[in-house]
């Protein structure tokens, strides 16, 4: 995992600065424009890119055919992409964090936790598609999905402003369903890249 | 120390059927065969980058979709595209092998890179192609394995690197309980230092046999077409008929005395196979 790790930050760090530079860029578009969902989109994007920059590269190289001989199994290599995931998305959550506090204190604390969640779900549901696609395809699927989720996300948000939850219960349930989906993403991942020949 | 017995993988234009041969403690084995034959198949599921349809592959009797990391890397390998991250330098990757390998050795991996005079700053992107196989077999020599797999390592390099290379395989082997496996369509390059030739062709095993056996055996023969028939049939293994006469593939040690012949070497083998018939 941390040979991995590193390989990857070697591969991806002029992606990855640019990345920060505009996670920080858009937290400060936020702050001008009193509004931090600029910075929760740049969070979401970096989380979900990152990964498959990474992943591009591995394929441009044969990686994962040298890391199947290696002898380093399915679960470590996808792991460590979504820990890479997720480690832009604790960047992107800075940016946001700072907007948020700068801007939106006096938002719903439920309106605070959606976007960090959003950050960790982008990297879930790209993924799977990405490891079973490859990145060409891949990227068209993923294209395809955000147009789901977002009708599908448009189609819910009546129903959300008329359900009475409270916001601990809903930021518990979104906490939880994040954790989930995170968790039930790498076990289809996995699945699929042990069915993966290079 | 390798064992294949009766693999099998089937792709839409193409299979290996029923592949068996074995790789001996201290020993060379050579893989021979033209482009697409199914060296790299056979190869790239003996690394488990490629998963069998039927048959077992044994690393000291267990098989190898079973065997634990450190296990596995007990077999190193040169890929025929290295597989190694273009982006990095020598130096990078030693950083990134050292949490990859087990067993990584970074003052081998020096004193390899010294030797083979690499630059460890320069990026693998901008090496040449010979500079980029060298880095890959330095890295296959960094950690204590036993057995070195190879998938046409010396494929479009000049003649100096690839002698360089046989004499790293050399050295490799010269230690007791190591083997290789070398796959390559360069055939004198395994006339060189196999002691096993395995010969595929299209998808199966034609023969597995001692190269020194297996080149006094045959030997190619210049006929006409009335001496052809007039031979043992059982002494013929291939004809090769051209435009300016026959050659015969044929055992030695049934072909009457009288015949003059060359001696057979593995590009003559191929050939024979490929384009010769049957009588």
């Amino acid at each position: 995992m941390r040979g991995l790790l590193i390989k990857d930050f070697y591969n991806i760090w002029k992606q990855g600065l640019w990345y920060a530079a505009m996670i920080a860029m858009f937290c400060g578009i936020s702050v001008i424009a009193e509004n931090p969902a600029f910075s929760a989109t740049i969070g979401i994007l970096a989380s979900a890119s990152v990964p498959l920059t990474a992943i591009a590269y591995e394929e441009k190289d044969g990686w994962q055919k040298f890391a199947a001989a290696g002898g380093l199994s399915a679960g470590t290599v996808v792991a460590e992409k979504y820990l890479l995931g997720i480690l832009f998305s604790f960047l992107g959550a800075v940016g946001y964090c700072i907007a948020f506090a700068v801007v939106g204190a006096e938002t719903a604390a439920a309106e605070f936790a959606a976007p960090l969640c959003m950050q960790l779900f982008a990297p879930a549901a790209v993924l799977p598609l990405i490891f079973r696609f490859g990145i060409e395809k891949g990227r068209t699927y993923m294209i395809a999905l955000v147009v789901v989720f977002m009708l599908v996300f448009i189609g819910l948000m009546p129903l959300v402003g008329k359900a009475e939850i409270s916001q601990p219960t809903f930021i518990a349930c979104l906490s939880c369903a994040t954790v989930v989906i995170l968790a039930v993403s790498y076990k289809i991942s996995v699945a699929i890249y042990r069915k993966k020949e290079f | 120390m390798l064992t294949i017995k009766g693999l099998y993988k089937h792709y839409q234009n193409f299979s290996i059927e029923n592949a068996s041969f074995d790789v001996p403690d201290g020993t060379v084995v050579g893989l021979i065969g033209e482009n697409g034959a199914g060296k790299s198949t056979i190869i790239k599921s003996v690394l488990g980058a490629v998963r069998p349809d039927g048959g077992e592959i044994l690393f000291d009797g267990k098989p190898t979709d079973g065997l634990s990391k450190a296990e596995r890397q007990q077999i190193s390998f040169v890929l025929d595209d290295t597989g190694l991250p273009a982006e990095l330098n020598l130096s990078m990757l030693d950083k990134v092998l050292a949490g990859v390998f087990e067993k990584w050795d970074r003052a081998k991996f020096r004193s390899l890179l010294q030797k083979l005079d690499l630059p460890d700053k320069k990026r693998l992107k901008d090496f040449s192609k010979g500079m980029k196989m060298k880095a890959a077999i330095a890295v296959a020599l960094s950690y204590e394995s036993r057995l070195l797999i190879l998938d046409e390592p010396t494929s479009g390099l000049d003649p100096v690197v690839r002698d360089e290379i046989l004499e790293m395989l050399y050295d490799y082997n010269r230690e007791s309980g190591r083997a290789v496996l070398i796959s390559s369509h360069i055939t004198t390059d395994l006339e060189k230092i196999c002691d096993y030739i395995v010969y595929i062709h299209r998808g199966r095993i034609v023969f597995d046999m001692e190269k020194d056996e297996l080149l006094h055996a045959y030997a190619v023969y210049g006929t006409d077409e009335r001496q052809l028939a007039e031979l043992d049939k059982t002494a013929v293994v291939k004809v090769l008929r051209r435009d300016y006469g026959t050659e015969v593939l044929a055992v030695r040690d049934k072909m009457p005395q009288s015949f003059t012949y060359r001696p057979v070497t593995l590009d003559d083998i191929m050939l024979f196979y490929s384009k010769g018939e049957n009588i």
